[in-house]
C-alpha cells in the first residue's frame, strides 16, 4: 500500500486524490513543491520547466490544478495560464510566485487563473489552497481580494465602460453601444461624441448588424449579455 | 587569438545572485506588460493605429524576455544537477537546430554537420550548449557554422567552425559580447553558460581564430562507452 493510501489526502471529502502539475524552472523549487503536496497526499502527476511545457502537458493530462510559476525562459507564466484555461476550461491555475505586485496578481486573475499566492505565504498552506481551488474557490489574499472589491465598486450601475476582451465591436462602436445604454437619442450621441448624427447612425446600424439584433432596446440586452459573461467572447452573438 | 575557459570563481557567484534576482524583477516586467498586450491584442485588429503600437510592443517585449531567458540561464547554469545518460551529438544538434529555426533562417546560415558520436552527459545542458555556440556564431555574422565530433581518450572533441567574426578579449567573461551583437540580441552570457555546461560534465571548451577566417569553438564532453 502507497504511503498516500495510508496518509489519506488530509480531507476526508476528497474520494479521488487532487492530480496536480507542477511548472517552475528551478528543479530545486520543483523537487521541494512535490514533495510537500505528495506528503499531503496530493499527486503530481508531472513537473514542467517553462510554460511551453506547462500548456502542453496540461493540454494531455488535463490536471484538475496546475502550480504555475511567474518568470520562467519562453513563455511565462500569465501566458501560460491563458493558453491553459483557455484550451482546457476545467484546469485550474494557481500563481505562485515571489512577487507580491497587486497588479502582476490582477493580472494573473484576468489570464484565466483561480489564484495568486506569494511564496511567502509558507508552503504549509498550499495543499489547502490547491483543494480549494480545485473545488471552485478563488485562491487570493485579503488585499487582493480588496482590490477586486474596489475594481467592482468603481463599475456604474449599467455597466456602461465594462467591455469584453474580445469583441466584433470597434472600441468607437462600444462607446455608441454605451451611450444607448443610456437612453441616449441619436442626436445626443452625436453631440457628445462629437460625431455627425449621419455617422452616428451608421455607427448604430453596424452595431446592430454585428450583435444580431433588430432594434436598439435588443442591443441594449445584448451589450448587458457581453458585459457579463454570458456570450463568451462576444462573438457567438454576432455569429 | 586562443582563448581557454578559465574556472568559475567567487565573483562569478556573486553575479549570478545578481543575475537571477535580475532576471525576476524584469521577467515580472515583461510578464506583466506581455498581459497587457494580449488583452490589447483583440482591439488593435480593429483598430489600425492601435495595431500597429501593440505589435511594435510585443517585439520590445520579445526582446526584453529573450534578456531574461540569458540571466535565468547564467543563474542556473552554475547550480545545474546533472541528469546523466547517453546523448547521440547529432540528436542533440537536431533539438538545438529547431530551437534556433527561426534565428538561422533569419540570418540565412547554414548549418552542416557530419555524423556525431554519443557522448555521455545531460541532454538537456548539452542541447542548450549546441544553441549557445550557434547563436554566439549567428551573433558574430556567420553564415555558414559547421560541426564535427571526434573520440579522442575517453572524450569527444567537437568542433563548432563558422565563418563569422573572430573572438576578442575574454570570450568566456560574462557580458563579454566578445563576438559582438549581430542580429541576436540577448544578455551576452551565452559563452559563459556553455563553459559551465563543459566544465559540469568534466570536459573543456576552447575558442579560436580560425586559419581560414572566422572562428572555431572547441570542446570536449565524455564519450560513451
Amino acid at each position: 500500500m502507497s504511503k498516500q493510501e495510508l496518509e489519506g489526502s488530509g480531507n476526508p471529502r476528497d474520494e479521488d486524490p487532487l492530480r496536480v502539475i507542477v511548472v517552475d524552472d528551478d528543479p530545486l523549487a520543483r523537487r521541494m513543491l512535490r514533495d510537500v503536496l505528495q506528503d499531503a497526499g496530493i499527486v503530481v502527476i508531472a513537473e514542467a520547466g517553462g510554460g511551453r511545457e506547462a500548456i502542453e502537458l496540461s493540454t494531455y493530462y488535463k490536471p484538475d490544478v496546475v502550480v504555475m510559476d511567474l518568470v520562467m525562459p519562453g513563455i511565462d507564466g500569465i501566458a501560460a495560464t491563458r493558453q491553459i484555461t483557455h484550451q482546457t476550461p476545467d484546469v485550474r491555475v494557481v500563481m505562485l510566485t515571489s512577487s507580491d505586485s497587486e497588479e502582476v496578481g490582477l493580472m494573473t486573475l484576468r489570464a484565466g487563473a483561480s489564484g495568486f499566492l506569494c511564496k511567502s505565504v509558507g508552503l504549509d498552506a498550499l495543499p489547502r489552497a490547491l483543494r480549494c481551488a480545485k473545488e471552485g474557490e478563488a485562491v487570493v489574499s485579503r488585499q487582493l481580494t480588496m482590490r477586486l472589491i474596489e475594481g467592482m465598486r468603481r463599475v456604474r450601475e449599467d455597466g456602461a465602460g465594462m467591455r469584453p476582451i474580445r469583441s466584433p465591436l470597434t472600441p468607437r462602436e462600444w462607446e455608441v453601444l454605451d451611450l444607448l445604454c443610456q437612453e441616449r437619442s441619436t442626436d445626443d450621441i452625436a453631440d457628445t461624441l462629437v460625431l455627425s448624427v449621419e455617422t452616428v447612425r451608421s455607427h448604430i446600424k453596424s452595431v446592430l448588424r454585428k450583435l444580431g439584433v433588430r432594434s436598439r432596446q435588443e442591443a441594449i440586452k445584448a451589450a448587458g449579455r457581453l458585459r457579463s459573461g454570458l456570450v463568451p467572447d462576444g462573438l457567438a452573438e454576432a455569429s | 587569438m586562443s582563448s581557454s575557459a578559465p574556472a568559475f570563481n567567487g565573483a562569478e557567484a556573486d553575479l549570478d545572485a545578481y543575475a537571477a534576482q535580475a532576471a525576476h524583477q524584469l521577467g515580472e516586467a515583461v510578464a506583466l506588460m506581455r498581459g497587457y498586450l494580449a488583452l490589447l491584442e483583440p482591439r488593435g485588429e480593429h483598430d489600425a493605429e492601435l495595431g500597429t503600437v501593440v505589435r511594435g510592443m510585443a517585439a520590445g517585449a520579445e526582446r526584453a524576455q529573450r534578456f531574461v531567458d540569458d540571466l535565468l540561464d547564467l543563474a542556473a547554469s552554475g547550480r545545474e544537477a546533472l541528469a546523466v545518460g547517453a546523448v547521440p551529438l547529432g540528436e542533440a544538434l537536431g533539438a538545438a537546430r529547431l530551437r534556433l529555426v527561426d534565428d538561422l533562417r533569419d540570418a540565412g546560415a547554414d548549418l552542416r554537420s557530419k555524423p556525431l558520436p554519443v557522448v555521455r552527459g545531460d541532454r538537456e545542458l548539452i542541447v542548450r550548449l549546441l544553441c549557445h555556440l550557434l547563436r554566439a556564431s549567428l551573433a558574430a555574422g556567420a553564415t555558414t557554422i559547421e560541426v564535427e565530433g571526434v573520440h579522442k581518450d575517453g572524450f569527444v572533441r567537437v568542433e563548432v567552425r563558422d565563418d563569422g567574426q573572430p573572438a576578442s578579449g575574454e570570450p568566456f567573461a560574462p557580458f563579454a559580447r566578445a563576438r559582438g551583437r549581430g542580429p541576436l540580441v540577448g544578455a551576452g552570457v551565452g559563452l559563459t553558460v556553455s563553459r559551465r555546461i563543459v566544465q559540469l560534465h568534466g570536459g573543456a571548451i576552447g575558442l579560436d581564430a580560425d586559419a581560414g577566417g572566422g572562428a572555431v569553438a572547441t570542446f570536449t564532453l565524455p564519450a560513451e562507452e
